[in-house]
């Protein structure tokens, strides 16, 4: 096979005796064939035989950016339901329920989560499952809350320095977990 | 309907289509009284009777038509009758689950049919063979295949094209009532050519031909059946939200306005095939 | 099935009454990535038949108890509009016969597919048969493979299936409606093309151990001509994506 040819699922990309089946790739009955359609790749220095995908399944992955809506609070976990993949950029019409350890919430120690997150908040967390049902993380400045509403009167709360209030009924939120400099968060 | 998918259409998009319609902008670059190009095929199913597929934006929508010999309803022993059935597949959209017809097919099924009825588009009295024994059953399925939006309207357009390409046996009723079915076929009696138009109201704004994402983000919506002669045929209000009186008669006015050319289309369709009275 | 019901399907030079010879296929054309909304899909036309198939997935499952811990569930559902058959409008009400046929398609597609590498999500195939004229399970095969390639699921092949009927004594590829009605059997056929295993088969009508045999070599054969088409409507496909690509980065 030559490098850039286009394949579909069993073609042949080239021997087992020759290349190793890397990533879009699988062995069988002596030959490393394709397992997506896409474009094959040869790595000669290391015997590698591969396919570029020409297009891949947007399922969220280990380490991706998600967005996801609070959907349930416990004391110690928050469920949730991903509806935007950032690093994919690929929405879910269906959307994927999470789960959020109140240990993988914050980098401060936490009573309940109750504290950082309210229910129908959006937050930007990471993907640190490799499979469903996926377990997000909101730790690091970058994640928390881009979206956060006032669980009294509903209106949007608005940053103030590292708090958020309530600009409507002057509450002030000073444990929110939330995402620093993101831009929906104002 | 999953009310799930409802729930978490992204905030930040809904804001900013909210406030595009508040400028007089929309998310496919249209302004607000402006219909989608619009593209009606004929003949696209061969077991059907008449079909058509109509498709607006990437909104598709298939309608086949079938007419049957049968029994008359009781309630009007002397006309044909006619049957619309719509079917929201999952094929369509990742929102539609499969399963028995939930509101959202039958409320399309039962505008389309109000329309079609009212104004008539078919003469149903014409399709009596046998009056009060025999008459043309006929069956309207409307089936979407990809959802973008509007599917009433493109799904009123359809069911015309399918109904105006429609080609059923010529049949003639013997005295002793047996019925004989020629070779030769006639296309079905059409009365008139009705339009289906909605409107969207986001926020403020009224928007002709809401595509899948205004519809998400929109308060409510209208449609008007209008017939040639510009009356209106049928009304369904929708969505959860509330029209003032006057943005009634503004949704009107921009509805009377598009019809014309969604007729078009039809009327060429009508020209194109057999002549007949009408 | 009634053999011999008086209906020549063979004329005096053994052409069939659309002047195939007994090999030959109809005419087939698919279409890859026809949905917007679908994350793959497929349309084909086997001779007069019209089937459109959408791909959906992986995704979340629903309802979440049929997710299966260590692999994906593919869910197939394959129904004919009441307008697609040349009777009566047909009701749009599930029959047996499409569940049936929903249960061996899904059958048919899953030996191809790395259902181990996404477990807890579901793949859902929905096939709509639009006009039909014989052989629409085989055809929804070939398409929903396709449509399976196209949404970027993991496969060890594509799958292609034709139908070998009897008719008027004589092994025929590829039966049409009239031939399937009046004809003296059906067997229909689904194969990976690559690796040449067979995913699907049934049969109606009476066959000797001779005929079997010859009904999988004349399969084979018709199956790696769908193939060809399969991979031409795939490439098709994604050179358009890939130019559209490439445009955007211009």
């Amino acid at each position: 096979m030559v490098e850039g040819e286009f394949v579909v699922p069993g073609d042949e990309v080239g021997v087992i005796e020759e290349f190793v089946p890397a990533a879009g790739t699988y062995a069988r009955d002596g030959f490393v064939r394709a397992k997506a359609v896409g474009f094959v790749r040869v790595d000669a220095l290391k015997h590698e035989a591969s396919v570029a995908q020409a297009r891949e399944v947007p399922l969220p992955r280990l380490g991706d950016v998600v967005h996801a809506v609070v959907t349930g609070l416990r004391d110690s976990v928050v469920y949730l339901d991903v509806f935007y993949n950032e690093t994919r950029n690929a929405h879910y019409a269906v959307p994927f329920r999470a789960i959020l350890h109140i240990s993988e919430a914050s980098n401060e120690r936490l009573r309940s989560t109750y504290e950082v997150f309210g229910y129908g908040d959006v937050v930007r967390a990471t993907v640190i499952s490799r499979k469903p049902p996926y377990m997000l993380s909101t730790r690091g400045p970058e994640y928390g809350l881009i979206l956060a509403r006032c669980p009294r009167c509903m209106a949007p709360l608005r940053k103030r320095g590292l708090w958020l209030y309530c600009p409507s009924c002057r509450k002030t939120f000073k444990r929110r977990k939330i995402a620093s400099r993101h831009y929906l968060l104002r | 309907m999953s009310e799930r998918v409802y729930t978490v259409v992204p905030a930040p998009r809904r804001e900013a289509i909210r406030s595009m319609a508040k400028r007089g902008e929309r998310v496919d670059g249209r302004k607000p009284e402006e219909f989608r190009e619009v593209k009606l095929e004929v003949g696209v199913a061969g077991n059907a009777d008449g079909s058509a597929r109509v498709t607006l934006g990437h909104t598709k929508v298939i309608v086949g038509v079938k007419a049957s010999l049968g029994q008359p309803f009781p309630d009007a022993p002397n006309a044909g009758v006619q049957i619309v059935h719509a079917e929201l597949i999952p094929l369509a959209s990742p929102i539609f689950e499969p399963g028995p017809p939930d509101e959202n097919d039958v409320e399309l099924a039962r505008i389309i049919d109000r329309g079609l009825r009212s104004a008539p588009a078919l003469k149903l009295e014409d399709l009596a063979v046998v009056p009060g024994k025999q008459v043309w059953r006929v069956f309207i399925d409307i089936y979407p295949i990809d959802h973008d939006g509007n599917f009433i309207d493109a799904s009123g357009l359809a069911a015309m094209g399918a109904l105006l390409s429609a080609k059923i046996p010529k049949v003639t009723a013997a005295p002793d009532g047996t019925i004989v079915k020629a070779e030769e076929k006639v296309p079905l009696p059409i009365a008139d050519i009705p339009v289906f138009v909605t409107i969207a109201k986001i926020g403020d704004v009224l928007v002709v031909d809401p595509c899948y994402e205004e519809e998400l983000v929109m308060d409510a919506r209208i449609t008007f059946a209008l017939t040639r002669d510009n009356h209106v045929c049928a009304i369904q209000k929708g969505g959860r939200g509330s029209f003032t009186p006057e943005e009634i008669e503004r949704a009107l006015e921009m509805a009377l306005n598009v019809a014309p050319r969604l007729r078009s289309a039809l009327e060429n369709l009508r020209q194109a095939g057999a002549p007949q009275s009408a | 099935m009634t053999a011999g019901a008086g209906v020549k399907l063979l004329t005096e030079d053994g052409r069939r009454l659309d002047g195939r010879a007994l090999n030959e296929l109809r005419r087939c054309r698919i279409e890859a990535g026809v949905l917007k909304n679908a994350d793959g899909s497929a349309y084909i036309e086997l001779g007069r038949n019209k089937i459109i198939v959408a791909v959906y997935g992986p995704r979340e499952v629903h309802p979440r108890h049929e997710a299966l811990p260590d692999r994906m569930l593919l869910r197939c559902r394959y129904s004919m509009l009441p307008f697609s058959v040349a009777e009566e409008r047909k009701s749009p009400a599930p029959t047996r016969r499409e569940v049936e046929i929903s249960k061996v398609i899904r059958e048919a597609l899953e030996p191809a597919i790395f259902l181990e590498e996404f477990p807890r999500t579901s793949v859902d195939v929905y096939i709509e048969v639009i006009e039909a004229d014989g052989s629409t399970r085989v055809a929804s095969i070939t398409a929903a493979a396709v449509a399976l390639a196209d949404a970027g699921i993991p496969m060890r092949d594509l799958v292609a299936g034709v139908s070998i009927g009897k008719i008027e004594g004589k092994l025929a590829v590829d039966l049409s409606g009239i031939e399937d009605q009046h004809g003296e059997g059906d067997m229909p056929i689904a194969m990976m093309p690559r690796l040449g295993e067979v995913t699907l088969m049934q049969a109606d009508g009476r066959f000797t151990r001779e005929e079997v045999a010859q009904a999988l070599r004349m399969a084979r054969e018709a199956i790696l001509k769908l193939y060809e088409e399969q991979k031409r409507a795939l490439k098709e496909r994604y050179s358009k994506v890939l130019a559209a690509e490439l445009g955007e980065e211009q």
